[in-house]
């Protein structure tokens, strides 16, 4: 098998220089591959938004018919060792930090439970020794056994330790390598584990390879040249994809956004191209999970459900826990711009023609370890 | 084909259940069926003579055969060329360089395959 | 630079592979080979018979300059017989390469997964560079894959059934996601078929039918050669792809008129 390979730069200049005819035949195209992705990325495609859409529109009809998969995050634990100067939890950040006890991990997921969540992505600060490898498999152990689908956001791993993510009911982990810009990179994470670029790279492989049955990729859209990133975020997720013809690849797109008195993104990503990278890769690779958070407008949201993205979460919290009661406070890693309950966000999605999908019905066929609670349709 | 050996008694050997004599004075040992090993050749334990004699089955045909018992002799009875063709005894397929080490026995099914138009 | 692909531990530049059968004799066959250029043809076998010495082909294509045979393993009915039809073909001609044929119905032709699937595994491990004939399954062509075979060979249509690329979409699956190369054999019926292949960035294909019951094979052999090698150079210049219509719809982007931050 090839080596990844991530040299973008005459695609770069082939984004930059399309035309508006050029982008029209690739918004069209049968089987797309990286050259029309780089042509829709092109300005020229900004200013065909709506038939990339129509098309976008389509294929997300024909692969994922009129649904849209709901997820909810849970934050287990902020504290972090690092500073990645554009997060929230950073380890030189004055917030408030907390690590989920076992017991409050389980009225979260009761509460989570209750707002009808089937689906959780647990997520951690970087490496610790006391929130590490341990810690994570033991939040996987306890969550599979209340929701039928369990991911992981967490610090980079190695082939056993997501091997032991898998067998304690993970599905899936998702890992944005923030830029694909080494010397940006070099400068965003000055230490700690995730200084360390090509470790984080290799991430994903090593959890497809230690059986994890999918992995999320993605870049921070605003930390480097978006075009560039994109493009080279397309090319991880075909290599990806043809190493490991058995796996799972999906994609999101966390976007930085202005924040009081925060970071400010060196290359702003605006929403109309934020839309435009969605419906490219929705063009592109027809069949992928195209995923966007509650970081974004509830308009935003509204209008790409069903157009691009097939799958959302909802009802977020970014602090730790925080959708029961008890568990004790702490700081949000960003804000949440939609904040509607699950019942309201629903009720847009079916006024907009989408059925919302909890999906629950899956570990009928796991092997009984692996069996939720809820596993019935 | 060759013409069946007239062992002097009257019978052709060729004919199924005939019974084997000695023909010209010489003693006939019976080897033993070729081993699906065929390299692990049984050398030396009979005395090697001037030729043995022995039904075989050659290409599905039955097939009388006198001599030392080696492949080469064999092929080249068949006129067929070392070099093109390959070779199975008794359902396996032997490798071309332990040619050399195997000794035919009694009954034992060979088979001459060459290449051939087709694919 | 040369535009070859790789088979186990060769190159070829030649990606047009010829089958040697049904030819209406063994001049005429050999004549084809020659004007076609391929540099891997198929054989398979026969029993040896004195009275056919004359219809030797292995002589007169082992001396043709640049051919590498391969043995095919047609007429196995199962993985045993095959691996035994492989062994024996590795005797004749010395060479790694095996075409691993094997279907057991007489009519259609259709390749046996499972058979196809076990002898491979047990030939790789023989050392054999594998080169299995399969239905146009992804899935199973990458299995294939990972257990080693040098390369995949997906059909087209039944063998001899000149339905051309009635496989078409699962090929291009095929193709875009092998690791090995991707030789489409069986049931091509017209050089401009052998050229869409390659067009649609298939590494070779096989041919023998249409060549061989062809009118005049030399000159037909010839033809999907030079089909072939337009067909890759179109590859290589970066053709125009093929496009659907895309569907117009009422505003989709209205969410995006005020630009949010």
């Amino acid at each position: 098998m090839t080596e990844l390979e991530l040299d973008v730069g005459r695609w770069v200049s082939r984004a930059r220089g399309a035309s508006r005819d050029l982008v029209r035949q690739a918004i069209a195209v049968t089987d797309p591959g990286l050259r029309e992705f780089a042509i829709l990325l092109s300005p020229a495609a900004g200013l065909e938004l709506e038939a990339m859409a129509a098309r976008a529109q389509a294929l997300t009809r024909r692969h994922f018919g009129r649904t849209i998969s709901l997820y909810a995050p849970l934050y287990l634990s902020n504290y972090c060792p690092t500073k990645c100067t554009y997060c929230g939890f950073a380890s030189d950040r004055r917030i408030q930090r907390h690590k989920l006890t076992p017991a409050e991990m389980d009225s979260e997921s009761g509460a989570l439970k209750r707002l009808g969540i089937e689906e959780v992505l647990l997520l951690t600060g970087d490496r610790l020794r006391t929130a590490g490898y341990e810690f994570v498999r033991d939040g996987v152990a306890r969550a599979a056994s209340r929701f039928h689908t369990v991911s992981a956001e967490v610090f980079a791993m190695t082939a056993s330790e997501y091997a032991g993510l898998a067998a304690a009911g993970c599905t899936a982990v998702t890992l944005y390598q923030e830029t694909y810009d080494p010397v940006r990179y070099a400068r965003l994470h000055e230490s700690g584990p995730k200084a360390d670029y090509a470790w984080r790279l290799d991430a994903p492989a090593r959890a497809l390879e230690g059986g994890l049955r999918s992995v999320g990729l993605g870049v921070l859209l605003g930390l480097s040249d978006p075009l560039e990133d994109v493009l080279r975020l397309f090319r991880h997720a075909v290599w990806l994809r043809r190493r490991f013809w058995g796996g799972g690849v999906s994609i999101s797109f966390p976007r930085v956004r202005p924040q009081s008195g925060d970071y400010a993104a060196d290359f702003p990503v605006g929403e109309r191209l934020l839309a435009q990278i969605v419906f490219a890769f929705r063009i592109a690779m027809p069949d992928v999970t195209l995923v966007l958070s509650t970081r974004e407008s509830p308009r935003f949201r509204d209008g790409i459900a069903g157009v691009g993205i097939s799958k959302m979460s909802v009802a977020s919290r970014t602090t730790v826990g925080g959708y029961a009661e008890t568990t004790a406070p702490s700081s949000p890693q960003f804000e949440i711009d939609d904040e509607r309950g699950v019942e309201e966000f629903c009720a847009m999605l079916r006024a907009s023609g989408l059925q919302p999908v909890f999906k629950n019905w899956d570990a009928v066929y796991r092997e009984p370890e692996c069996l939720t609670s809820s596993a019935s349709t | 084909m060759r013409p069946p050996l007239d062992c002097g008694l009257g019978r052709r050997l060729d004919q199924p259940g005939t019974e084997r004599t000695p023909s010209f004075g010489r003693p006939f040992i019976i080897v033993q069926r070729l081993l699906s090993r065929p390299s692990d050749a049984r050398m030396g334990s009979e005395p090697v003579d001037r030729g043995l004699l022995m039904n075989l089955v050659v290409n599905g045909e039955p097939y009388p055969y006198a001599g030392q018992g080696t492949i080469a002799e064999l092929l080249a009875e068949l006129h067929a060329a070392p070099a093109m063709t390959a070779l199975m005894i008794n359902g396996e397929v032997v490798r071309r360089s332990r040619w050399d080490s195997v000794r035919l026995a009694e009954g034992d099914e060979v088979e001459l395959i060459v290449a051939a138009a087709g694919g | 630079m040369e535009d070859g692909f790789r088979l186990g531990d060769r190159v070829f530049r030649s990606r047009l592979l010829l089958g040697t059968g049904k030819f209406s004799s063994v001049e005429t066959m050999l004549a084809a080979v020659r004007a076609s250029g391929a540099e891997l043809v198929t054989v398979a076998l026969r029993r040896f018979n004195r009275e056919r010495a004359d219809d030797d082909i292995y002589g007169p294509l082992a001396a043709m300059p640049g051919i590498t045979l391969m043995p095919n393993t047609s007429g196995a009915m199962n993985a045993r017989e095959a691996v035994r039809a492989a062994l024996l073909g590795r005797e004749i001609t010395g060479s790694p390469f095996v075409k691993l044929e094997i279907h057991p119905n007489p009519h259609h032709l259709m390749p046996d997964p499972i058979e196809t699937y076990e002898a491979a595994v047990s030939l790789v491990k023989e050392g054999f560079f594998v080169l299995p004939y399969i239905s146009a399954d992804p899935v199973l062509a990458r299995r294939l894959e990972d257990a080693g075979c040098a390369a995949v060979m997906p059909l087209g249509s039944a063998i001899g059934s000149g339905q051309g690329l009635a496989t078409l979409s699962m090929l291009q699956v095929i193709i875009r996601d092998a690791g090995v190369p991707a030789i489409v054999d069986a049931g091509l019926r017209s050089p401009s078929e052998a050229a869409a292949v390659m067009e649609m960035g298939g590494d070779a294909v096989l041919v023998n039918s249409a060549i061989a019951a062809a009118e005049d094979p030399e000159l037909m052999a010839e033809a999907f050669a030079t089909a072939v090698k337009a067909g890759r150079q179109a590859r290589r210049a970066g053709l125009m792809p093929r496009s659907e219509t895309a569907i117009a719809t009422s505003p989709l982007t209205a969410f995006l008129a005020g630009e949010g931050s």
